[in-house]
């Protein structure tokens, strides 16, 4: 199990390396969100020193990361079916958990090494943190992938088609990027949208990995922000898992 | 006996209501054949392979390969089959050598033994440089190879292949008949699904004939077309000036199996059994007879005369849509899903 697993992970890695899309795309963008956007929020002149947006914006980024790079596998999942890859490797005697994990962890360490570029280029632009803090915020990063990509495993094996796929995600990722105050704090923001928030669990991820940022880690946002992903995790790997047994007994 | 299947039945939840895949197949391959699923787009045939390789889960009956039954010890069916899917089932996204590398791993050999494997079969089925190639850039005759390979790589003792030419240019599809019937020359058993006529004739040993959900007819395709009764047929052409000379005419008649004797044009027609063992004879007689043969052509009933003699509808007609739409049959993997939840 554990021999098919990391031969799964490590297969899946190399994809991920050999596509250039994901190369660039996957790595260049986060970095481009924090060069052109952080002299945006010096401009904006917020009163605030310069290492405090960062301790704002950095969470956001990172975030909006997380979704962004692991709400679209299911995308790529679809395309496998379509070649009979998913069949072809539910044929050999691997089990089906291993052949699961293998492909959602490796989604999760292609997003943990996104997030450590975008603390280490934000580290040179001033953003400093206790390592301790960095290591909770990955630690959040990785609970955050597991449960996107397995809402979008999920989607992709219940919908089927790449059509349908591409309109929900379309339909999901605005309200759930505006309701989490990625960008712009939701302190901003009226009662309702506040309240929005609350049910939002990205919000509770954001709140969370800004207390980290500013090395307050005793946080009640803390607490409530692993709680929350937790919760979610647990909730959409089942629903993966099962999406996945009905698909390949 | 290597494959075994017993009232296999499957119905499926489409929007149009319930639809009857199989009702009812019983099947035995022994080994070292290769057996040929035959039927048009839709018959059933897809359906039946994916219950033999594990797959889908029946709704009703059972079937064993190699002895272990599909339902219950599948891991032990896995070990033992090879499957190329209509789709191939290549990584496109990867080089041909490391999708040929993971699925030697997953079948549990070492770093090794892959090595040395992955270096034969690229041998075998002349890959060599095309394995470090990405495998979108491969012909559909190459990536077909590959995905042979790659059913092929732990020694399979059955090769399942769901529709293997289809879509391939002749000439390809050509070259992968000689593959597969190499693997047959190796002591494998082949199950082969094709909605192509020539293709089961050409090459499987022995014939099911499937349509809507129902074996219609089952054996070798010569027997099977001994037994729809239709006639060889073999045209003479003959020189000028011996048309309608009938000096041979009550032999020719009298040959085993000649059903019916008469002339066109220059052409002698002699509609017969076993067309093959009477040519022989035949040309005796009119060398003896003193008629110049310029040429003979013999022509056997196709499979085509057995598929409308026992469906009563021409295949031709019932297979024209020679490619379906690629990727997951949806209403066919909702339900099977919908059905397995509460298994």
């Amino acid at each position: 199990m554990m021999r098919e697993t990391s031969i799964i992970f490590g297969y899946e890695l190399k994809r991920m390396v050999r596509n250039p899309v994901w190369v660039i795309i996957g790595l260049l963008q986060p970095v481009l969100w924090l060069l052109l956007f952080v002299p945006l929020l010096e401009e904006l002149n917020t009163g605030a020193p310069k290492s405090a947006d960062l301790k704002t914006f950095v969470p956001g980024v990172l975030t909006m990361l997380a979704i962004m790079s692991t709400l679209l596998v299911g995308y790529v999942f679809l395309g496998s079916m379509r070649d009979g890859v998913v069949e072809r490797l539910a044929v050999t005697p691997v089990s089906r958990l291993a052949l699961a994990l293998g492909r959602i962890l490796a989604d999760v360490a292609g997003l943990v090494a996104q997030s450590l570029l975008v603390v280490s280029v934000a580290y040179l632009m001033g953003f400093r943190t206790d390592p301790s803090s960095v290591l909770l915020i990955l630690a959040l990063m990785v609970l955050l992938g597991l449960s996107v990509a397995s809402l979008s495993y999920a989607l992709a094996l219940n919908l089927r088609e790449e059509a349908s796929f591409s309109s929900i995600i379309n339909f999901l990722t605005l309200p759930l990027l505006l309701l989490s105050g990625m960008l712009v704090p939701l302190s901003f923001a009226p009662g309702w949208m506040q309240a929005a928030g609350n049910a939002n669990p990205l919000h509770h991820a954001v709140e969370a990995v800004r207390a980290l940022a500013v090395d307050d880690r005793g946080a009640t946002d803390v607490v409530t922000g692993f709680l929350v992903l937790a919760g979610l995790t647990a909730l959409t790997l089942t629903w993966a898992a099962r999406s996945y047994r009905r698909a390949v007994p | 006996m290597e494959i075994e299947a017993e009232g296999i039945r499957k119905t499926y939840l489409s929007k149009a209501g319930p639809v009857e895949a199989l009702a009812g197949v019983d099947l035995v391959v022994p080994s070292g054949k290769i057996f040929g699923f035959l039927g048009p787009n839709g018959a059933g045939k897809t359906t039946l392979t994916r219950i033999l390789t594990t797959l889908s889960r029946p709704d009703a009956g059972r079937a064993r390969i190699a002895g272990f039954d599909v339902a219950t010890q599948a891991q032990e069916v896995r070990r033992r089959i090879g499957y190329v899917s209509q789709a191939g089932g290549v990584d496109s996204g990867m080089s041909g050598r490391a999708n040929l590398v993971l699925q030697a791993r997953l079948q549990g050999m070492s770093k090794s033994d892959t090595v040395a494997r992955v270096g034969e079969l690229s041998d075998r089925f002349g890959l060599g440089e095309l394995l470090d190639r990405a495998v979108k850039t491969l012909s559909g005759g190459q990536n077909r190879r590959l995905a042979l390979a790659m059913g092929l790589v732990h020694r399979p003792s059955v090769m399942f292949l769901d529709e293997p030419t289809l879509g391939l240019d002749p000439r390809a599809r050509v070259d992968l008949w000689q593959e597969i019937s190499a693997l047959r020359a190796d002591g494998s058993t082949v199950f082969l699904t094709t909605h192509y006529l020539e293709e089961a004739d050409a090459l499987c040993d022995e014939l099911a004939i499937i349509d809507n959900g129902t074996i219609v007819s089952q054996g070798s395709p010569a027997a099977l077309k001994r037994e729809v009764g239709s006639d060889d047929v073999i045209s003479v052409t003959v020189g000028a000036g011996h048309a309608r000379a009938d000096g041979a005419r009550t032999e020719i008649e009298a040959l085993a199996g000649a059903n019916r004797v008469w002339w066109e044009g220059d052409v002698l027609r002699v509609s017969i059994a076993d067309g093959g063992e009477a040519l022989p004879h035949l040309l005796r007689l009119l060398d003896a007879a003193g008629i110049e043969v310029r040429s003979v052509t013999l022509s056997a009933p196709g499979l085509d005369d057995v598929f409308l003699q026992k469906t009563g509808r021409s295949f031709s007609a019932e297979g024209a849509s020679e490619q379906k739409p690629k990727g997951p049959d949806k209403a066919d993997e909702k339900t099977d899903a919908g059905q397995l939840q509460g298994a």
